[in-house]
């Protein structure tokens, strides 16, 4: 039986040699061992590093907008199409950009892959006490052997932080299917996290933001690889008028994380790379999720995030709760 | 830098007594922009626009400020005074030192320092404001009229007087309305068909109305001054323009059915016309009960029509017409018996609402007036009246009051009182509002005169015990139950929209309420006109009323109808919302929050560096946009900006502050 | 040689905080910072192999302010800042301390000096702890340093057991020492623990320095490479902002009324607008020619001007980049290439 990988390149050659793309974005073996980058690919050959395995990956979506959406004509005109190796998370954010009206969702061609969650080496070297020289993954069971020590250990334990999250397992449109979809993955509203913060006193939870913010450097990083940050021209980075101050005051700070999260409010679909992505570990996640739990409370959805044509805070409505 | 001016009123002691005037126009003297600044006691009056007139030639100023009172009080004052100095009006920004620091602060220091303040912030908002002129809108000066009752009428003469076309626009197939159907009005008691078939009759004969009876409007695009709608107009499988009116065929008719218009205290034939004074006088026939329509066979209206108007293969008809307003008077229904569960859900036959008892009770009603209930047709002896049956009920989500049964249960007991002398009518209710020119006299009429037992409670239940109706309710006042065996029960159901009315509101864009009256634009000030420029609102279909309230709405719809087409050209306000095609990334979130469905989108070219690009943005239907702002507001890159309220002025206004 | 046990070190800070401010690396909610100690000086740990911020943030922060001005009445009025205080950074890495000396190079050297940097350097110290356990994003060795190196510091301390081995690097860090003779001990083993620290290898090892690299660069301007690095390049300026050694900054004046302030922010050479000028022209339109900047400066024009590359290998940059953009992948990729 093939392997996953396999069936990939398979489809790969596929498409090229019937040149039904001009361009592939999967991913391929970073510098250290267990890194996995984004990987582009203008022909079969350039496509042969391409893998797919169980270790954290980036998110591909946000590139469409560079590949598709930049040359001009993004949401408006069919181009040569690419393609694009996409799981849930990667595939709520294509649907994001489809629904913004960023791209054509007909100058994709979407391989889909089943995804039950990618594992986060650094979790397996911490829980191992040394870097880990080797991962085998079973299905719920991690091998991990160092230069000294060796362990078993729970795919759980070890599962990135936004997996545990995950609201979409599953690639709903793949134009390709690699393997059949699996059963829908648990989903648990897990927003103890926010409660945790919602319990705080206005003062206590403003002294737990301001310490946050206050480690920012303002690298835009999680714009930047946010999916639903999808502005030709980001507000912040508009002179006239200047919404944000280059002065990386308290002040300032408040103001680009909550208009940042304000903007992707609603349209966040949860994939928690923002999180990731953030050099000083600032929770955003717990932000955005505030908004996310208000959002289900308040507009009464299950699920705020997956991109439909008209979101709860993307409706004129006279009665819109209060409370918002 | 701009030159600004910038001027302080007194008005008279009205600022000048909590704010420092003179030190205000003083330390803005200094303020960065500012080339002039003064004070004055009232600039509203001519020499106090002189002086600002003049300031602006003498200095060529680019900008003022004109620190005084709302700006709802005299901006357009102030902005029409710089106009005729030759400055852009909309350079003109005022700020509110009356209301927002005169008059809610007592520390004349404070008061003063805030003052300076928000002159400040203005001033950096006038920094950054740019021309703004009007666009001239073209118009078409024909009205739409949703409705044909009396407030449909009336809006309907009244334009058409004034010497504009109107279509009016009825679902039913005969106009009239509600109030065809009432018997005696409150609270002179004069028949209600006597003072609204002249009414009727000339809707019917106005050369400048054209009437669309067994129609609806069943889309609408476009904007103020420049609607096209679509009617549908139903089949009435007889040729109208044929048919004279003798209704022969009515009377040959083999099928008699329960009939609409009496509420199912009357029957009617499957062709028939609703009642004898009718406008238009044509018959109609039922597609569900016409007996040809069901076996195939009958045609018996064939064979006795006189002029051969039976047309059974008559279709519907779509109608496009182009118009410039839209008055809704969509009117009222009442709340179906069934929902009261407390009063037998409907499955008594003597249990009644409100426009049952205005058939029976009513001359040209099916018991010609004479009071019978309508199960065994015996007069009763003994009428119980419930008030607030649905209304004032958060239980039953209708926690408004529907205004007029008050008045009409009191003036169903009168004439039941005036016919059956002997009859015992008792009412209870909740509360007597009887507000309105000669409404409580008539209330105390119906108590003293004809010895109404009014009986203040809620009744809790209406059931049937050996055949009689038995009302169980509390006494309030004495805090004893009640209990009543009556021969008819009336309800007086509540008022709710005319069923229907929120599709409406949908295919018109307007904005209705959670029970389904249409939205007014502002409760006060802005009663007629809804949320949509260009479409007015008349009667019940706002809130419920009575018929002179309704007549009064109707009228004002009709004045604004006619304001508007008192022009050639609209004028639309520059203030509304600009696309920066630049930064518009085209992902329309702002299309459906637009409560004005201004925004579409459109795809243009785009230079961007040395290139053209080609790719979707938002434009703004200036006609439609009202300049609320949400576009705005929802726009993440900032490229939907509120002309005279940019994201950059304001923000110039709150940095001033925040300083 | 002196030695400074473990449980003295609260002692010390306390004692230099007499006439300094102290910046030390501490646990913020799992977040190691460099950050400013004010009263707790016991809030300092050793669980890190690398602060999230870098020293950098002390002499040249990310916001200052250099002027403020009001001109009321057409009067212009300026006020400088503040004269800075003394102030000593506790727990920098060798990579760190190293990463000073370019930065000196940059503001210091030459006729036109920066005084801000100037005056915070003069009044600064560092004291250095060598790394004990480097991690698999170290690569200082590459750039002829070591967990053990003392360039840039004033003080090394070389952890052994419950103690540190004190090494004075510059007369001021003697001083320092002399100063608070109170606090350290002799140390009378001379074993080999400082030559240990200094010889000690990197996961990465060596096999990304640069060597001649700058000499071959300065032919690659349009090498196909930058592009396909460039791809993958999301545009945040996370790898400049943590760089030890990176220095651009912009200057911006902030106007409110009569008053206003100029400060000076770090700014970075992969953002958009960071080369954008008046009339919308942008020389570095894309991420490709932002990329080949970043890698260029470092690798070619800092060595051109300074004779030194400019990174200190220590590992900021690749740990932080969510897209696996490595310096150290394009010195042996361009090695292999050239």
């Amino acid at each position: 039986m093939m392997n996953m990988t396999e069936k990939m390149l398979e489809q790969i050659r596929d498409l090229f040699e019937k040149k039904n793309i001009k361009l592939f974005i999967g991913f391929e073996k970073g510098f250290e061992k267990f890194s996995r980058i984004p990987a582009f690919a203008e022909n079969y050959d350039e496509a042969k590093s391409m893998i797919i395995d169980e270790f954290e990956t980036p998110l591909l979506a946000k590139y469409l907008i560079r590949e598709l959406g930049e040359v001009g004509a993004g949401a408006v005109e069919k181009s040569e199409r690419v393609g694009i190796l996409t799981r849930g998370c990667d595939y709520l954010s294509i649907r994001r950009l489809v629904v913004d009206n960023i791209i054509l969702r007909e100058n994709l061609v979407i391989i889909g892959i089943p995804c039950n969650g990618l594992i986060d080496p650094k979790k397996a070297n911490k829980l191992l006490g040394e870097e880990a020289q080797e991962i085998t993954v079973d299905e719920k069971i991690v091998l991990a052997k160092g230069e000294i020590k060796s362990r078993e250990i729970n795919k759980e334990e070890i599962l990135l932080d936004r997996c545990k999250k995950c609201i979409m397992s599953k690639v709903e449109e793949s134009d390709i299917l690699l393997e059949e979809n699996m059963d829908d993955m648990e989903v648990s509203k897990d927003y103890s996290a926010v409660e945790e913060i919602e319990k705080l006193t206005t003062e206590e939870r403003y002294e737990f933001w301001r310490r946050q913010f206050d480690r920012c450097i303002r690298c835009f990083a999680c714009r930047d690889a946010c999916t639903a940050c999808n502005c030709r021209k980001c507000i912040f980075d508009i002179t006239e008028p200047e919404m944000l101050e280059k002065t990386v005051a308290t002040s300032e700070q408040f103001m680009f994380h909550f208009i940042r999260a304000f903007h992707v409010a609603g349209r966040c679909t949860a994939c928690g790379e923002c999180e990731k992505v953030c050099p000083v570990d600032i929770p955003l996640g717990l932000l955005n999720g505030k908004f996310k739990k208000d959002i289900e409370l308040l507009f009464d959805v299950d699920e705020a995030g997956i991109p439909a044509e008209i979101e709860p805070l993307g409706e004129f409505k006279l009665d819109d709760p209060v409370e918002w | 830098m701009k030159k600004i001016g910038v001027f302080v009123c007194w008005c008279g002691l009205n600022i000048s007594s909590t704010v420092d005037v003179e030190k205000a126009s003083e330390e803005l003297k200094n303020y960065p922009g500012v080339f002039y600044a003064d004070d004055y006691k009232y600039l509203c009056s001519d020499p106090g626009q002189e002086l600002i007139k003049k300031t602006i030639v003498d200095n060529k100023l680019e900008g003022i400020v004109v620190a005084a009172c709302s700006p709802n009080m005299h901006e357009s004052t102030f902005r029409a005074a710089a106009e005729a100095a030759g400055l852009n009006p909309y350079r003109v920004e005022i700020t509110n030192i009356r209301e927002q620091a005169s008059w809610v602060h007592s520390n004349k220091e404070d008061a003063t320092a805030k003052a300076i303040q928000l002159i400040k912030s203005t001033v950096e908002k006038v920094k950054k404001s740019e021309d703004l002129f009007p666009q001239q809108i073209p118009l078409t000066k024909k009205v739409l009229v949703i409705g044909g009752g009396i407030s449909g009428m009336t809006v309907a003469l009244e334009v058409a007087e004034a010497g504009y076309p109107v279509i009016l626009v009825e679902k039913e197939p005969q106009i009239g309305g509600n109030m065809a159907k009432l018997s005696e009005t409150f609270p002179t008691l004069d028949c209600a068909s006597c003072i609204l078939t002249p009414k009727t009759a000339e809707v019917g004969r106005h050369s400048n109305i054209t009437l669309m009876t067994n129609s609806e409007v069943i889309e609408s695009t476009g904007y103020f001054g420049n609607f096209t709608v679509k009617v549908k107009r139903k089949p009435t499988f007889v040729d109208w323009k044929k048919c004279i009116g003798c209704m022969l065929c009515q009377e040959k008719c083999p099928k008699k059915t329960n009939s609409d218009f009496e509420h199912g205290m009357g029957k009617r034939k499957a062709i028939s016309v609703a009642f004898p004074q009718a406008i238009p006088y044509r018959p109609i026939i039922s597609e569900k009960e016409c007996i040809y329509f069901k076996t195939g066979k009958c045609k018996i209206c064939v064979k006795v029509c006189p002029v051969d108007c039976i047309e059974f293969e008559q279709e519907e008809k779509i109608i496009e017409e182009n118009i410039g307003a839209i008055v809704v008077a969509s009117g009222y229904d009442l709340l179906p018996k069934e929902e009261l569960g407390e009063y037998g859900q409907g499955k008594y036959a003597d249990v009644i609402d409100g426009m049952q008892f205005e058939r029976i009770a009513s001359a040209s009603g099916p018991t010609e007036g004479v009071i019978k209930r309508p199960s065994d047709g015996k007069i009763p002896k003994s009428i119980v009246f419930i008030q607030c049956a649905g209304s004032r009920d958060n239980q039953k989500g209708r926690p408004y009051c529907s205004k007029i049964c008050c008045m009409y249960t009191a003036k169903h007991a009168m004439l039941y009182k005036h016919q059956v002398h002997d009859g015992e009518a008792t009412i209870f209710y909740m509360d007597i509002r009887a507000g309105g020119k000669g409404y409580e006299e008539f209330v105390q009429r119906a108590i003293e005169d004809d010895h109404v037992l009014y009986l203040r409670g809620r009744v809790a239940r209406v059931y049937e015990e050996d055949g009689r109706l038995v009302v169980l309710g509390v006494d309030t006042l004495s805090g004893e139950q009640v209990r009543i065996e009556a021969d008819l029960v009336v309800l007086a159901t509540a008022v709710i929209p005319s069923i229907g009315a929120k599709a409406l509101g949908q295919t018109l864009k307007v904005g209705t309420d959670t029970y389904g009256f249409f939205n007014e634009a502002h409760p006060k000030l802005k009663p007629v006109e809804s949320m949509t420029k260009g479409v007015f609102l008349a009667g019940c279909a706002q809130a419920p009323r009575d018929i002179p309230e309704t007549v009064s709405q109707a009228t004002g719809a009709a004045a604004k109808v006619i304001t508007m087409f008192s022009k050639n050209h609209l004028v639309s306000d520059p203030q509304v919302a600009k696309v920066n095609e630049k930064i518009c990334v085209g992902c329309l979130l702002c299309k459906p929050i637009c409560p004005y469905k201004a925004i579409e989108p459109e795809i243009v070219e785009v230079r961007v560096g040395c290139r053209a690009e080609k790719r979707q943005v938002a434009t703004i239907n200036k006609g439609l946009c009202q300049g609320c702002g949400a576009c705005s507001v929802a726009c993440r890159s900032g490229a939907m900006n509120l002309s005279g309220f940019s994201n950059e002025q304001i923000l110039e206004e709150l940095k001033s502050l925040c300083l | 040689m002196d030695k400074l046990l473990r449980s003295n070190v609260s002692r010390l800070l306390k004692k230099l905080s007499e006439h300094a401010e102290i910046y030390a690396p501490t646990m913020e909610d799992g977040v190691c910072v460099l950050s400013k100690l004010v009263n707790n000086y016991d809030d300092w740990t050793l669980d890190y192999v690398r602060t999230t911020n870098s020293v950098k943030d002390i002499f040249f922060p990310q916001n200052e302010e250099i002027m403020r001005y009001k001109n009321a009445n057409n009067d212009l009025n300026i006020e400088p800042p503040k004269p800075f205080k003394e102030r000593v950074a506790f727990g920098v890495r060798p990579c760190d301390a190293a990463a000073m000396l370019l930065l000196d190079n940059v503001f210091l050297e030459g006729e036109f000096y920066d005084s801000y940097y100037k005056e915070r350097r003069e009044k600064g110290a560092l004291i250095t702890i060598a790394c004990e356990k480097p991690d698999q994003y170290c690569f200082c060795t590459s750039f002829h340093s070591s967990p053990g190196a003392t360039e840039g510091s004033d003080i090394v301390l070389y952890p052994a057991d419950d103690y540190f081995l004190v090494v004075a690097v510059t007369d001021k860090g003697k001083k320092l020492i002399k100063a608070n003779a109170e606090i350290f001990e002799n140390a009378t083993e001379k074993s080999g623990i400082v030559e240990n620290y200094k010889s000690m290898k990197t996961p990465i090892g060596n096999n990304c320095s640069p060597g001649e690299l700058n000499e071959k660069l300065k032919n690659e301007f349009d090498n196909p490479y930058w592009k396909k690095i460039a791809r993958r390049c999301l545009g945040c300026g996370n790898c400049t902002f943590v760089c030890p050694t990176c220095h651009c900054f912009a200057v911006c004046d902030v106007a409110r009324g009569c008053d206003g302030k100029r400060t000076r922010t770090w700014d970075s050479c992969k953002f958009q607008d960071f080369f954008l000028m008046a009339g919308d022209h942008n020389p570095r339109p894309t991420q490709v020619e932002r990329t080949r900047q970043r890698f260029m400066h470092k690798l070619n024009y800092f060595k051109e001007k300074y004779d030194k590359y400019q990174c200190v290998g220590c590992g900021r940059c690749v740990e932080k980049c969510p897209v696996g953009v490595h310096i150290a992948d394009v010195i042996t990729h361009m090695k292999e290439e050239l």
